[in-house]
């Protein structure tokens, strides 16, 4: 009771007598900020951003991602995700589980093809609490061989729930990189039960270092993070990544049903590469990823406008750019009696379209406005912040990515 | 070893559909059974269906107590057959309860009213029997009457009996003294009363042998008026047991008494 006099009469008077001359803050953060990078002596790298939102989130991303799998430990990746929250050498699963829900954070492990992200989002106060916990999760695992064991009919339901077009994405990786990037997301069904805890420890170890890893904030102080980037035990040092190069190939599924997904693919931009980079991404939307405009049936992209018709389909532009290579294609889905003329269609425009301006135009107007909407939902960019932070050592913000979009040309497109 | 005269072997598939069990061409297997999943959605639009495609770098995301949890749904729980108890009238899948509601639900009532009426009659009579066996045993109620042969009391005697606990004076009186008694006025008396109204026969006088006053005893055929004188304190009572003389309020106390048949008398 106390408490709650303190909360209402006096400081809340105060409080809005101070913040009456500001201008009110958006419930989700400002949308303006700036990303502070530091490096720390160890190479981990630390990125923050202040948004004054009432959530806060800080995730640890390691560059541990399914491209530094090798044929002998196929799968850990999606069996590390898994077992994100399970007894750590402090902590026991229940004690992880029950302390960060009872304060109302959450805690999720996203991995994709070149990082494993850890994130912990909640309010500053849940953060305050639950922030050991985030370390425990992301650094000190001890993957107990029952506790593993038990995860697999977990990961059995998610290979089963695996949409066509996720296994088209898929598979389209694999054609092209074969190795490293070509590498599924998802553990193979004859490998599941086959991961052991040994093996999940040593890729722990080799992988989990402070020269692959970034700690990164959003709605946290930097100094503050800074420190607790600090205090991390990671081993250090930089492990080793294969380069994976774009080979090319096709790969065919037949798995029933009667939609045919049909990904097109061919080198794409790398990370490394910010011009080739972000000429790709504005070349995705100008190409088309489907109707912008809520429930509408008309997409404006380049490809849609060749293809043209009257069936019910649906094609997107695909880029993916990795540190090192680029994926840049299409994803068709169309009932199978029309895939084969979508297809040789979609063929023709990318292997010989050139782009107008106006395409190039409103490719970068879509691009720029997606980069920036994103950049207002704190939990979308955390992600984004992060694979930047561990791949590319720095971070940039949303408005600094849309200026960077205005330099690109369309000669930079169509080359 | 894949030798060039096995290779047709592989070249065609065989299966038996009847078999004699010389030639196996399998060892025996158990088929599982297979994994429920819940079914994805159908996008019916282009503008779902595209939607529904990814962009270019996938990212999953899971997390203890987040996105896929397994539950474990024991469906080898096998819930018994309750066919024995149930209704007939709504047995049948397709049968409508509300046809049979009336019925079932009057049938139901008077069983529960017949029920309860019956136990509430049980109960009273088991907390009747309970209650009644702290009154007086049957050798205390045996105690509380006393029967006297009459013949036995010579005329002008007063006997005296244990009744309850309490002297019994049983006179068989005279006919001068009946005729003494009853010629007595009423009003003179204390506490005035005929001796019709204290007798049912003349000749014998009952009455409980407690002095009113303070309760001795007083003395049969003692005293100035020819019946009982009680030494405590100076009270004296007639042969009708009135009090006439002395401290004594009340005349001596006449109990219930009954005549069964002429020579036996029950008082009590």
């Amino acid at each position: 009771m106390a408490a709650n006099i303190t909360k209402i009469t006096f400081f809340r008077a105060t409080a809005t007598r101070g913040l009456a001359t500001c201008p009110p803050v958006p419930i989700g953060g400002l949308t303006e900020y700036e990303i502070k990078n530091t490096t720390l002596p160890n190479n981990l790298v630390v990125a923050s951003a202040n948004n004054e939102s009432p959530i806060s989130r800080i995730s640890i991303v390691v560059r541990a991602g399914s491209r530094n799998e090798t044929p002998d430990n196929a799968g850990v990746t999606h069996t590390l995700r898994i077992c994100a929250g399970l007894s750590t050498k402090n902590s026991t699963q229940f004690a992880i589980t029950r302390n960060i829900q009872q304060v109302g954070a959450s805690l999720t492990c996203s991995s994709d093809r070149e990082v494993v992200a850890y994130t912990l989002e909640g309010t500053k106060q849940a953060i305050e609490k639950t922030l050991p916990f985030l370390t425990e999760v992301a650094t000190q695992q001890v993957f107990r061989p029952w506790e593993v064991a038990e995860n697999v009919p977990r990961q059995r339901l998610e290979l089963a729930l695996r949409s066509p077009q996720l296994r088209a994405i898929d598979l389209l990786h694999k054609a092209a990189f074969r190795r490293g990037l070509g590498n599924s997301l998802y553990s193979a069904k004859y490998q599941l039960g086959n991961i052991s805890s040994e093996t999940l420890q040593h890729y722990v170890a080799s992988n989990f270092t402070t020269g692959r890893t970034a700690v990164v904030g959003l709605g946290v102080d930097h100094s503050q993070l800074v420190n607790y980037a600090q205090g991390l035990s990671l081993e250090t040092g930089e492990g080793s990544t294969t380069p994976s190069p774009y080979i090319g190939g096709e790969i065919r599924s037949d798995k029933g049903g009667n939609l045919a997904f049909v990904a097109i693919g061919g080198a794409g931009g790398a990370l490394k590469d910010t011009k080739e980079r972000l000429a790709f991404a504005v070349l995705q939307r100008a190409l088309g990823i489907g109707p912008q405009v809520k429930w509408g049936t008309t997409d404006n992209g380049v490809l849609s406008k060749a293809v043209g018709g009257d069936v019910q389909y649906a094609i997107s532009a695909v880029n993916a750019s990795y540190s090192d290579a680029g994926l840049f294609g299409t994803l068709i889905a169309a009932p199978s009696a029309s895939a084969g003329k979508i297809v040789e269609a979609v063929v023709k425009v990318l292997k010989g379209g050139a782009l107008s301006d106006a395409d190039v135009n409103r490719g970068k107007n879509q691009l720029k406005t997606s980069v920036l909407l994103d950049s207002e939902s704190g939990s979308n960019i955390i992600g984004c912040i992060g694979s930047q932070a561990a791949l590319v050592g720095s971070a940039q913000s949303g408005s600094q990515i849309a200026a960077a979009i205005d330099s690109v040309s369309t000669a930079d497109v169509n080359a | 070893m894949l030798k060039p005269t096995n290779v047709s072997l592989y070249l065609k598939a065989t299966s038996q559909v009847v078999s004699n069990n010389i030639k196996p061409l399998h060892p025996n297997v158990v088929i599982t059974k297979k994994l429920v999943t819940p079914t994805p959605q159908l996008s019916l639009t282009s503008f779902t269906l595209s939607k529904t495609l990814p962009l270019g770098n996938v990212r999953v995301i899971s997390g203890p107590a987040v996105s896929t949890q397994v539950r474990w749904a024991h469906t080898d729980i096998n819930v018994p057959d309750w066919s024995q108890y149930r209704r007939d009238s709504v047995k049948s899948s397709v049968a409508k309860s509300s046809e049979s509601e009336d019925s079932r639900k009057n049938f139901t009532y008077l069983i529960a009213g017949a029920g309860t009426v019956t136990a509430a009659y049980a109960a009273k009579a088991v907390v009747t029997q309970f209650v009644s066996s702290m009154s007086a045993s049957a050798d205390v109620l045996a105690l509380a009457k006393i029967e006297i042969k009459l013949a036995e009391i010579p005329e002008g005697k007063s006997v005296t009996f244990k009744w309850r606990g309490k002297p019994l004076f049983i006179r068989h009186r005279a006919a001068d003294e009946i005729a003494t008694e009853q010629a007595v006025p009423v009003s003179s008396l204390r506490d005035p009363q005929h001796d019709n109204d204290r007798v049912q026969r003349p000749e014998w006088l009952v009455v409980i042998g407690v002095c009113t006053h303070l309760g001795c005893v007083p003395i049969a055929n003692a005293g100035d008026f020819g019946g009982y004188y009680c030494p405590c304190h100076g009270s004296h009572y007639d042969a009708s047991g009135r009090i006439r003389k002395g401290p004594a309020p009340l005349n001596l106390e006449v109990p219930f008494y009954e005549f069964p048949d002429e020579t036996t008398l029950v008082v009590g």
